[in-house]
């Protein structure tokens, strides 16, 4: 029987590979009595979906480093135009 | 009186009380990647048309996530520079995209291989891989010494990414961690959580093995994790 504490400490590796066969029965079988890993588990996927939500708006819309790199591009002019 | 002492939380104290589970049904990270292609395909066409403000947009909304990669293998000093090299080469081989991988997916393979190559010229050992063996694991005094809950996870009255981004003060903490990860989890929560790339793949851009892709991703999404309990507990970041 799994412990809660493994349960918790591969959370995050269950979530990009569940596992299969047996260790994915045991891994079922404990979240279907365990509620405390179930509501862990809920969490986890809820703050990654959140922060993976938040992190596509903060990790894009660099408008001004689009400007600069696109001058040091034109800049360059025996590499233009782009390849067709 | 119609708060009743259920909720003190004073940034969520007038919101009704979530009762639900979550799942990720409603807009899924894959579905906000599939969402994402559709929106390069039309930004391909355009640049495939030799149009440069499109080539403007594709810098803009894919620098930053560039510059994450290329920190992560050759460190903060070289990655302007590397990026900067990754786009001139973006931008000679666009037409020759042939679309049998994300355009993103694409672009990330392009500046892996300049931050690899520049690694290589500059023959310096970087340590920004290095990855200790052990995952973060959740603070010790939470499990009784058989493995269970000693201090189980409380229930958070904020249960949907929707409510839980509504909050400003959440959504700037969230924010604040996002950039004050340290590079390589960076780099591995952003290919994984927002690429969907597979762990092999993002261990192979990263010079990373596969293990220390899966620590870094657990340290990152705990970290994250550890955020949002703190504030749903105290309302506070």
């Amino acid at each position: 029987m799994l412990s809660c504490k493994e349960v918790s400490h591969r959370a995050s590796d269950y979530l990009d590979q569940p596992p299969r066969g047996w260790q994915g029965l045991r891994l079922r079988m404990h979240l279907l009595i365990c509620g405390h890993c179930r509501r862990f588990r809920q969490q986890l996927l809820l703050s990654r979906d959140s922060a993976a939500r938040l992190a596509r708006k903060l990790w894009s819309e660099d408008h001004d480093a689009a400007e600069r790199i696109f001058r040091e591009i034109e800049d360059k002019p025996a590499q233009r135009p782009p390849d067709q | 009186m119609t708060n009743m002492g259920i909720n003190t939380h004073p940034g969520i104290a007038a919101r009704p009380r979530y009762r639900g589970h979550y799942r990720p049904r409603v807009l899924t990270e894959r579905q906000a990647s599939v969402s994402q292609a559709e929106q390069d395909d039309a930004l391909l066409q355009r640049l495939r048309d030799g149009d440069n403000a499109a080539f403007r947009d594709l810098i803009a909304r894919y620098n930053q996530r560039l510059l994450i990669v290329a920190r992560a293998i050759i460190g903060d000093v070289f990655a302007e520079d590397v990026v900067q090299e990754a786009w001139t080469s973006i931008y000679r081989a666009i037409g020759r995209f042939e679309g049998r991988s994300t355009l993103s997916t694409w672009m990330i393979q392009i500046v892996s291989n300049e931050a690899k190559s520049r690694l290589r010229k500059e023959k310096r050992h970087m340590n920004v891989a290095d990855v200790e063996q052990l995952p973060a694991a959740l603070a010790e005094q939470r499990f009784s010494p058989d493995g269970h809950w000693q201090l189980p996870p409380v229930h958070w009255e904020l249960g949907s990414p929707e409510r839980l981004l509504e909050e400003d003060q959440l959504r700037h903490c969230i924010e604040h961690t996002l950039t004050q990860l340290p590079e390589n989890q960076k780099a591995v929560f952003m290919l994984r959580d927002l690429e969907q790339m597979s762990l092999t793949d993002i261990a192979a851009q990263l010079l990373l093995s596969d293990n220390n892709v899966r620590v870094l991703l657990h340290r990152a999404r705990m970290k994250l994790l550890d955020i949002v309990n703190h504030f749903q507990e105290t309302g506070e970041c």
